[in-house]
């Protein structure tokens, strides 16, 4: 049976790939954002110190995404407060929630009762494994991401372009951070269903950054990273499935790829622009 | 007509943890006038600015704009920043960089009316930019930035612009088209410049306050070299601005 023949016998394969499209939405949309903003670093520690609410739900007998929900909110606020309090120590303070919050998840993990979770799943994704209850959170998520965006666009966009001008301006600029942020930890849940949380950022921000080298509005570079988005994780998909290799690994090289090529591309053109003039 | 305070600036004092940036400055802007306040790097120009826009508190003293407490009143001011306050590489037109000078005026929460709009293209009319209108911010040479944070700062209509040092990053024959612009939007409202181009400014400016960290002069005629001494020590000299 090929990829194609698996697709449209097999429900697991369906699921994957409306995950994968679920995600590229999410991913283009807020990758943006973190791009712009540059936010990559901030983004990582909620990314990590997601397993600590996850291996508490696990602990408890949730359901993990839910507890992701809540530890992504969680450490987006922390992380988000005290950088707007104290500015100088943001990496000291990003790189302890980061590694506290992974920490926390691997204690809760290893003292669960009963048969073992596998870890590596929380790490690296499962996107074989998503089920169609995961699916309709995921979608939950995207409508949450898009609403919210599509509402107070030109707020985000101040406060990303110019944050004094905004509190000028009368915009409430830490609460449109927070908020931005808590975005920003929604979008890392959804993409963890996906590729797991240590490779989340790459997903987050390489589509969005080949977007900005050829789009050059913020609502354009949205769709394009949400398209190459998708098509990272759908490409990931089919590619892993004859080999047998893990979906998320081979969605992140896809991207990392295309990522190099793309600034070859627009190294060589530059060059090839100032050779001419 | 009796001369109206849009901005009292009484008695202030201003340190960041340290020694005063600010010592005892007090100031007035009257309504209508062109205000140039100079003063050497670190002299406290910056700081001056950012307590009459609400962003710093004073240690001691009092700000007031349009007799109201800066935080209140500042929503009567279009501020143009310095050169350099934002990523220029930022993925922003010039359109939607202008039309964000609206946002917390315009009646919309989500998007922007047909009136925006028009507020905008008056904007890009006044200030000469309606040709770069699609243009990608970090395309623009420095002068056409400057016409562009000024719209931004006029879309609002304000009655008071304030300027950061606006030609600090533009050549000379620019620098002149930017003063004659700003002298046009003088018939309106009441303007504020923080410059380190002391020469230059006095021809525009129709009063001139001296800053480094006490306010030095502030007189309405042309600058004399003795207070460039003042205000500098005694090793620069004034150079001739021939326009």
């Amino acid at each position: 049976m090929n990829i194609f023949e698996a697709i449209i016998s097999q429900t697991f394969l369906q699921h994957a790939l409306l995950a994968g499209v679920l995600a590229g939405v999410g991913c283009g949309v807020m990758g943006t954002y973190v791009v712009v903003k540059r936010i990559n670093f901030l983004a990582g520690g909620i990314a990590h110190s997601v397993l600590a609410g996850m291996g508490i739900a696990y602990f408890l007998g949730n359901s993990p995404i839910l507890g992701a929900i809540v530890s992504a909110l969680v450490a987006a606020l922390i992380i988000g407060w005290i950088k707007l309090r104290w500015q100088e120590g943001e990496d000291t303070i990003i790189a302890a929630v980061w590694s506290v919050g992974m920490a926390i998840g691997i204690i809760f993990i290893a003292k669960t009762p009963g048969y073992s979770v596998d870890l590596m799943s929380y790490l690296f994704g499962n996107i074989l494994m998503v089920s169609s209850s995961e699916l309709y959170v995921m979608l939950a998520l995207d409508m949450v991401l898009l609403a919210t965006v599509a509402i107070f666009y030109k707020q985000f966009l101040i406060v990303c372009f110019d944050e004094e001008f905004a509190r000028l301006r009368g915009v409430n600029v830490e609460l449109f951070y927070l908020l931005l942020l808590c975005l920003v930890a929604l979008t890392v849940v959804l993409l963890i269903q996906v590729v797991g949380l240590i490779l989340v950022i790459a997903l987050l921000t390489l589509p969005a950054a080949i977007a900005a080298r050829y789009q050059s509005s913020l609502k354009n570079i949205m769709l394009l990273a949400m398209v190459l988005g998708t098509a990272f994780t759908c490409t990931g998909i089919v590619v892993s499935y004859e080999p047998d290799l893990p979906a998320g690994a081979t969605i992140i090289l896809i991207a990392g790829v295309c990522y190099i090529l793309s600034s070859v591309y627009s190294q060589l053109s530059k060059a090839r622009k100032t050779a001419k003039s | 007509m009796k001369a109206e305070a849009i901005i009292s600036i009484d008695n202030v004092s201003f340190s960041f943890d340290g020694p005063l940036v600010l010592d005892h400055v007090s100031l007035t802007v009257i309504k209508g006038e062109f205000l140039g306040i100079v003063g050497p790097n670190g002299g406290g120009k910056s700081t001056l600015l950012k307590l009459i826009l609400g962003l710093l508190e004073p240690d001691s003293g009092r700000v007031t704009v349009t007799g109201k407490s800066p935080k209140r009143g500042r929503s009567a001011i279009g501020y143009v920043p310095q050169y350099a306050a934002f990523e220029r590489s930022f993925p922003i037109t010039v359109e939607d960089a202008v039309l964000l000078g609206l946002v917390g005026k315009s009646q919309r929460v989500f998007g922007y009316s047909g009136e925006d709009y028009q507020r905008a293209s008056d904007a890009f009319r006044e200030t000469e930019i309606e040709d770069l209108k699609d243009r990608l911010l970090s395309t623009l040479s420095g002068g056409q930035l400057q016409r562009v944070l000024i719209a931004r700062a006029l879309v609002s209509k304000p009655e008071i612009l304030i300027l950061d040092e606006p030609t600090s990053n533009i050549d000379s024959r620019v620098e002149e088209d930017i003063f004659d612009l700003l002298k046009k939007l003088n018939e309106r409202s009441t303007i504020l410049v923080v410059s380190h181009d002391i020469g230059f400014i006095s021809e525009y400016v129709t009063r001139v306050a001296c800053l480094n960290r006490t306010l030095v002069c502030h007189e309405t005629a042309a600058i004399s070299g003795k207070t460039i001494e003042e205000l500098y020590g005694s090793s620069v000299h004034m150079i001739q601005h021939s326009h």
